[in-house]
């Protein structure tokens, strides 16, 4: 069990849109840019039951997926984590005062950060149910009817933070495909216009509306589409010609040999602080605003293979936004329903 | 610390400690455990003009030191620093649509309706956002099993707000509808050649209970016909307490060999609607061995209702 600042716990990642380096931001509509705010960015939502007296959970890390996990204690200061689906994690001490890391037993990156405040003995097990945060920061903010009928860019924007002492190295970044891909063996969609993509394999649980990824059998990315009506979890169709070549892509014929992948309507783009360690990003005025971000790169990549690594000397930070694009959908008669999951997966490599 | 590119595919990082010229490529080889598991095929660092080499080989990887037969703990020559981790950030959002924000009706035609909710395979037969509302017009002779339900403009679907069975004559108009069928009904034997009936009623799914029970029974071999009035074999009131359960024992008794074969249905008095239940439950009568139903029937106990 490493102390605080160590393992996953040396890269946070923090709201924007501070005054002031640290400053006090918690909205996360408001995250959006300008200085890293005091406020971490929390991955997972959670309840707590049967809390551990003098106890208090700081941070669960987002790898740790949805479900309950646990936090055991027993013989007064020996305390133990299980993250969703794993075996406990080792036992290890955290007196009063202190503040620990503890990770799972598989994975080293299934953890959670807590701080003991209370002298009283320890005991019992405190259950942490995980969920989904509708509407945090990554989420960003629901679709109103007037912007799905017109086309809506959203924006928000985080901090990353190294915290460990020897700094941390290699940060990769991707953005999570939503279900494994298929290969569009039945049906392409065409050099323009609508048009269909179906499968003889299936993507489970594949929502009425989403995004497609269309890449080549080699893994090159050809284009990003919309599809408005899902025939079943292996046909898709693109109902609109505007809903072609998104994300920075343009409208491409498909081949029979194309492996499509069900992903979120997200970009992200990384930018320097204006100085380390404490230097602003830049600001959008509001979420729809990109007028300042001109000189940011967006990646859509889904594989850690694809991500240029970067490295943070320890207390340096570096800014990650996310740029949602959603196309205008102009038949108001649509009848799909669309509940969205945006997803962004990390690693990176703490100096310990 | 420091960061080495390796093979494009993967970063190894070392530190070192200021022994760099103890490993350089060499004959000999050893199996070297590292401590942490990374996900790396194949690694090649270069130190100086000195070559030494990390060879994955499943979960052991093995390491070519200068003198070419040393054992060479890699965590001697340098401090491998931290493990990898992985993370990940995931949110939520919907995206709104008032032209969902309606009443849905779902229609099944002599059963309930199919209520999978998905707006494209599975529609509603009909949708309004303001009552009164009057529905499509339904052919005569069958029975409709009507239910509306309340979707919000995010796509969300409630509860039934309404449930209700229409039932349409031949002649267009609408008639009475009974109350639903027994949903478990026995038949079994009793001593000297009596039969024992047994079933339950929900009572639950009627705005109007039933509050009696008709036994349809022939002892010929045919099938009992409820429009017989012959076949009426028993109309018993359902019990105060426990209304929704018959257990009872016929008044007659028959031959060994007997077959004895029932309908049962509810009844509701105050509108003469009775179900339209027409499962056939059989009995031979057997003198030497009756087979006798036994147990509670599933709603018994019911003087809590």
């Amino acid at each position: 069990m490493p102390d605080e600042y160590k393992g996953s716990d040396g890269l946070r990642l923090y709201f924007t849109g501070a005054s002031t380096d640290g400053g006090a931001q918690p909205d996360p509509n408001a995250s959006l840019g300008n200085h890293r705010a005091e406020n971490e960015v929390q991955p997972l939502a959670w309840d707590l039951f049967n809390l551990l007296k003098g106890i208090t959970v700081e941070h669960v890390a987002g790898a740790c997926g949805i479900g309950n996990c646990s936090i055991q204690a027993a013989d007064g200061d020996q305390i133990r984590f299980v993250a969703p689906g794993e075996d406990y994690g080792e036992t290890e001490i955290i007196n009063q005062g202190e503040t620990k890391v503890l990770e799972s037993g598989a994975s080293r990156s299934k953890s959670c950060r807590v701080h003991r405040w209370g002298s009283e003995p320890l005991a019992g097990v405190t259950t942490i149910k995980l969920s989904r945060w509708f509407n945090n920061v990554i989420g960003m903010s629901n679709i109103t009817d007037p912007e799905r009928l017109a086309g809506e860019e959203k924006v928000r924007c985080i901090c990353l933070k190294a915290v460990n002492a020897l700094g941390v190295d290699s940060i990769k970044g991707w953005i999570t495909p939503l279900a494994p891909g298929i290969v569009s063996d039945v049906q392409q969609l065409p050099a323009i216009g609508t048009g269909f993509i179906e499968s003889t394999g299936s993507i489970e649980d594949a929502p009425t509306w989403g995004f497609l990824r269309v890449e080549d059998a080699g893994g090159t990315l050809k284009e990003i589409c919309l599809f408005t009506r899902r025939y079943s979890e292996s046909k898709f169709e693109v109902a609109y010609s505007n809903h072609r070549g998104l994300l920075g892509t343009s409208a491409t014929a498909g081949a029979a040999t194309d492996v499509v992948y069900w992903v979120p309507g997200i970009r992200f783009g990384w930018q320097d602080p204006t100085a380390q360690p404490d230097g602003a990003a830049s600001i959008a005025a509001t979420e729809n605003d990109l007028s300042q971000l001109g000189g940011i790169t967006w990646h859509s990549h889904i594989r850690r293979s694809e991500a240029t690594p970067f490295n943070l000397a320890t207390t340096n930070i570096k800014y990650l936004w996310f740029r949602l694009s959603l196309p205008a959908c102009l038949a108001a008669s649509n009848v799909a329903t669309w509940l969205a999951l945006n997803g962004f997966a990390y690693d990176f490599l703490p100096g310990e | 610390m420091a960061t080495y590119v390796v093979d494009g595919v993967e970063d190894l990082v070392l530190e070192d400690v200021g022994e760099a010229g103890i490993v350089k490529n060499a004959d000999g080889e050893e199996d070297v455990e590292l401590e942490d598991a990374w996900d790396l095929f194949y690694v090649w660092y270069v130190l100086g003009d000195e070559d030494f080499e990390l060879e994955d080989v499943g979960t052991t990887y093995l390491i070519l030191n200068v003198e070419g037969s040393e054992q060479m703990n890699i965590k001697e020559a340098f401090t491998i620093v931290g493990t990898i981790q992985n993370n990940m950030l995931e949110g939520q959002y919907r995206v709104e649509n008032e032209y969902l924000n309606r009443y849905e009706a779902y229609l099944g035609t002599d059963a309930w309706p199919d209520l999978t909710d998905d707006l494209v395979l599975n529609p509603p037969w009909d949708f309004f956002t303001t009552w009164p509302h009057t529905l499509p017009p339904l052919s005569p002779g069958r029975t409709y099993y009507l239910i509306i339900r309340k979707r919000d403009k995010y796509g969300l679907i409630d509860f039934n707000v309404e449930a209700l069975v229409i039932r349409i004559g031949p002649g267009g108009d609408e008639l009475p509808v009974g109350p639903v069928d027994p949903f478990i009904s026995q038949l079994g034997g009793e001593p000297v050649g009596k039969v024992r009936f047994r079933a339950s009623y929900n009572w639950m799914q009627d705005s109007l209970p039933a509050d009696r029970w008709h036994v349809y029974l022939t002892s010929d071999g045919s099938t009992p016909d409820p429009s017989n009035p012959s076949h009426l074999y028993l109309d018993v009131p359902m019990n105060t307490f426990r209304v929704e359960d018959l257990d009872q024992a016929s008044g007659d008794a028959w031959g060994h060999g007997t077959v004895i074969k029932v309908i049962y249905r509810t009844y509701r008095t105050s509108d003469d609607a009775e179900s339209l239940n027409t499962d056939v439950l059989e009995h031979t009568i057997n003198l030497d061995a009756p087979g006798i139903v036994d147990g509670e029937l599933f709603l018994g106990g019911g003087a809590d209702r």
